[in-house]
C-alpha cells in the first residue's frame, strides 16, 4: 500500500454566529450594506445554507437569493443571485463585487423599491469559525476513505468549502494532498469538481468515498498483475484458472461503476 | 414531570456518531472549566426548561456547571415582568420606585451568591444587575437574552443597556434581536431535547385515550396552540382564528397552557380566555400546571395543525417541538419563529388572524402539503435546533471569549 509522505489531518469547522445589528428592508439598503459589511458577513450569508439547509440547498444557495425571491418577491433578481456560481470566486472580495454588480444592475433597470413585510427584514450576521482537529488522520487513500466515513458534516464542509475560501484558492486540501502524495491527477480533479453548492454535503461525502473506493480497486488489480513477470502472466492466470475471475472484476470496475 | 437525566452518550443514536464526537472534542478543550448559570425561575417557561437539560449535560461533558435561581418577592417580579413586556415593545415605564425594588432585590441576591467560576451566564433581565459583582470576579460574564428585544421601549432599554454593556458578551436567539452594543452579540438559537418526555413518540392508543378523557374528538381535525396564557401569545386571537376556520372546515381548537412563577399576568388572562371559549364546545382550554410535559407531548402528536399566533415571541420552543413531530405549523412572523418556520418550506408564516385562518384551511384541504412541510420541519430541527447543537454553541462561546476579536480560531 502506497503511503503519503505527510499524513492528511481531518479538521472540523464549528461556526459561531455573530449579529451585526445591520438590517435591510429593501434592495437599496441591502446593496448599501453588502458594500460595507465585514467579509465574514458576506461569507456567512452565501455559505451557511450549505451546511444548515441541506433539504433546501438546491433552490436557493444564499440568504440574499432567498430573501430577494421569497420575501421581496423579486423573482428575476432572485434567480440572478441564485445562478451566481460561488465556486468561481477565489475570494470573498470578488464575490462581494459580483453581488453588488447584479443588484445594482437590477436597481438601475427597475427603479421601484419593494419593502419587506414587517418582521422579515434582512438581518446581517457574520460567522466566527473555530477550527478543531478531529484527531483522525490518513496516510493512504484507503485511510482517507475511512476518515471520510467517520468525520462529521462540518469536517466535509471545512475541507471542501472553507479551506478554499480561507486560503483564497480554487482547490481544496483533499485534492492537494492526493496530488502531492500520490500523483493521482484524475482522482484529485474529480474531487475538485464536486459542487457542494448544488449537491448536499452528504452527497459530496458519498461521491468522494465512491471515487476513492474505485481508485483502490483499480490499484489492487494493478498490483495483482504487477506481481507476475509480463511473459508469464497469461500462463499463470490460466494455470490458476483466474481468467474468469479477472474478466468479471474488469467488467465490474470499468462497466458497472 | 421531569424524566430521568440523560447522559450525553444517549444522544449518539439521534445525532449520529460524527457530530456527537465533534462536540465531545470541543468539550475536552474546556475540561475542568467552571460555569455558573443564573436565572429567575426553576420551573415554568422555556428558560428553566432548557437549563434543566443543559446543566446536567454540560456536567456530563466535564464542564462543571452549577445553576442558581435568584430570589425575589411579588413586587420584584411585577417590576421585572414590566421590564419583560417593555423589552417586547409594550409602552410601560419602570417607575423610580420599581427601579429601587429591582436594585434592593439585586443587592440581596448579590450577597447570596459568589462568582468564583470561569464563566457566568446570566439569563434574561431579571438577574442582569448581578453584573455588579464582575469587578470582584475572575469570570467572563455573558448576558443571555431569551426574549424578543427587536423593538424595546426606550425608557426600559435605557435602564438595562448600561448593565448589558458591562458584560463580556451577549447572546440573542434571533438576528432581529441585535442591538447597538459595544460587546459581541452572538446568536444562539434555543433548542429542544429529543429524549425528553415532551418529545418522545406516543402510541396511538394513548393519544386516543387522552383525547377522549378531555372530550376531544380524535376523528376530527385538531388545531392546537400550546403556550403560556399571556397577552403576547394572543390566545384570544387564536380563538378568533379558529372561528374563521370553522366557517369553512369542521375542526376543534385546543388551547393548552399555564402560568409560571415569574408571570403574574397569566392569572389575569385565563378567565378572559375561558369566557371567549364558553360558547363553543369544540374549544378546549386546558390550563396545565408546570411540568405537564407528557400532556403537551400527547396534544402535539394529536394535532392536525399547530398554531403559534404570538404577537411577540422569544424563540417559541413550542414551534420547535411541533416541527420535530412533523406537524404543519402556522405561525406569526415574529421573534425567532422565522428562523424555524421557513415560509413554504418548513411551515407557513402569517401576520394576521385572517391570514392564519386562510393558511389553516389550505393545510386542512391539502394534507400532502402539510406532510411535506412536516417532514422538512423535522430535518430542520435535527440539524439546527436540538439540545446537542445548543451545547456545542455554548462551548464555542466560551472558547471564543478566550481569544476575543478573532475571526478564525484554530484549536
Amino acid at each position: 500500500m502506497a503511503l503519503a509522505r505527510t499524513p492528511f489531518h481531518f479538521y472540523t469547522s464549528q461556526p459561531l454566529i455573530e449579529l451585526t445589528g445591520l438590517r435591510a428592508a429593501n434592495l437599496k439598503e441591502l446593496l448599501d450594506h453588502i458594500k460595507e459589511v465585514d467579509g465574514s458577513s458576506i461569507y456567512f450569508h452565501t455559505h451557511h445554507y450549505v451546511r444548515e439547509h441541506h433539504f433546501l440547498s438546491d433552490e436557493y444557495p444564499s440568504d440574499f437569493a432567498f430573501w430577494v425571491a421569497e420575501i421581496l418577491q423579486e423573482k428575476e433578481l432572485g434567480e440572478k443571485l441564485t445562478i451566481i456560481d460561488l465556486r468561481a470566486f477565489g475570494t470573498i472580495r470578488e464575490l462581494r463585487e459580483k453581488l453588488v454588480e447584479v443588484i445594482q444592475q437590477h436597481l438601475e433597470k427597475n427603479g421601484r423599491l419593494t419593502e419587506s413585510p414587517p418582521g422579515l427584514e434582512f438581518h446581517f450576521r457574520k460567522t466566527l469559525s473555530i477550527i478543531v482537529p478531529t484527531g483522525i488522520t490518513a496516510r493512504s487513500l484507503a485511510e482517507l476513505r475511512a476518515g471520510l466515513h467517520r468525520v462529521d458534516i462540518n469536517s466535509i464542509y471545512y475541507h471542501l468549502v472553507e479551506y478554499r475560501i480561507r486560503t483564497e484558492s480554487l482547490t481544496n486540501d483533499l485534492s492537494l494532498w492526493i496530488r502531492d502524495n500520490f500523483q493521482k491527477e484524475s482522482l484529485a480533479s474529480s474531487i475538485e469538481g464536486l459542487d457542494p453548492y448544488s449537491l448536499t454535503l452528504e452527497e459530496c461525502r458519498k461521491t468522494m468515498i465512491e471515487l476513492l473506493g474505485r481508485q483502490e480497486r483499480r490499484q489492487k488489480l494493478y498490483n495483482q498483475f504487477a506481481r507476475y513477470p509480463s511473459t508469464g502472466v497469461a500462463q499463470t492466470l490460466r494455470e490458476k484458472n483466474w481468467f474468469k475471475d479477472l474478466k468479471f472484476t474488469f467488467q465490474k470496475i470499468w462497466y458497472q461503476d | 414531570m421531569v424524566s430521568r437525566l440523560n447522559r450525553f452518550q444517549d444522544y449518539r443514536p439521534v445525532i449520529g456518531t460524527p457530530v456527537w464526537e465533534s462536540i465531545l472534542r470541543l468539550a475536552q478543550k474546556l475540561s475542568g472549566v467552571k460555569v455558573k448559570m443564573v436565572n429567575s425561575t426553576a420551573v415554568g417557561g422555556g428558560v428553566a426548561e432548557i437549563l434543566q437539560r443543559l446543566v446536567p449535560l454540560l456536567n456530563d461533558l466535564g464542564v462543571v456547571t452549577t445553576w442558581e435561581v435568584i430570589e425575589g418577592d411579588g413586587e420584584f417580579f411585577k417590576a421585572t415582568k414590566l421590564v419583560h413586556n417593555a423589552l417586547h415593545g409594550a409602552r410601560e415605564e419602570l417607575t423610580p420606585r420599581q427601579q429601587d425594588i429591582y436594585w434592593t432585590c439585586t443587592e440581596k441576591n448579590l450577597r447570596k451568591f459568589n462568582f468564583a467560576e470561569d464563566y457566568i451566564f446570566i439569563h434574561d433581565p431579571q438577574p442582569a444587575g448581578l453584573i455588579q459583582a464582575k469587578s470582584h470576579s475572575p469570570a467572563k460574564w455573558i448576558w443571555r437574552c431569551h426574549i424578543d428585544i427587536s423593538s424595546p421601549y426606550s425608557q426600559v432599554w435605557e435602564f438595562l443597556r448600561p448593565l448589558v454593556c458591562q458584560y463580556d458578551a451577549s447572546i440573542f436567539s434571533a438576528p432581529s434581536f441585535a442591538q447597538n452594543l459595544p460587546i459581541p452579540q452572538y446568536m444562539i438559537s434555543p433548542s429542544i431535547d429529543p429524549l425528553s418526555v415532551k418529545n418522545q413518540e406516543v402510541p396511538q392508543h394513548r393519544i386516543k385515550e387522552y383525547l377522549l378523557k378531555h372530550e376531544i374528538d380524535p376523528r376530527r381535525p385538531i388545531l392546537t396552540q400550546v403556550s403560556r396564557f399571556d397577552k403576547l401569545k394572543d390566545p384570544l386571537g387564536v380563538i378568533k382564528t379558529y372561528q374563521l376556520v370553522k366557517k369553512s372546515e369542521d375542526c376543534q381548537l385546543v388551547l393548552a397552557g399555564g402560568g409560571a412563577t415569574d408571570d403574574p399576568e397569566s392569572v389575569e388572562i385565563i378567565p378572559r380566555v375561558y369566557e371567549a371559549a364558553a360558547s363553543d364546545k369544540d374549544i378546549h382550554v386546558l390550563d396545565l400546571p408546570p411540568n405537564s410535559d407528557r400532556e403537551v407531548n400527547i396534544l402535539q402528536w394529536a394535532s392536525t395543525v399547530i398554531l403559534q399566533k404570538s404577537l411577540r415571541e422569544g424563540f417559541a420552543l413550542t414551534v420547535t417541538e411541533a416541527l420535530w413531530k412533523k406537524k404543519p405549523v402556522v405561525a406569526s412572523a415574529v421573534g425567532g419563529i422565522p428562523l424555524q418556520v421557513i415560509h413554504n418550506y418548513t411551515g407557513l408564516l402569517v401576520r394576521s388572524i385572517e391570514g392564519a385562518a386562510l393558511k389553516i384551511i389550505y393545510l386542512l384541504r391539502n394534507p400532502h402539503v402539510a406532510q411535506r412541510l412536516g417532514e422538512n420541519g423535522r430535518q430542520h430541527v435535527l440539524q439546527n435546533f436540538l439540545i446537542t447543537r445548543h451545547i456545542r454553541d455554548y462551548l464555542l462561546v466560551m472558547i471564543a471569549l478566550r481569544q476575543p476579536g478573532e475571526k478564525v480560531i484554530y484549536l
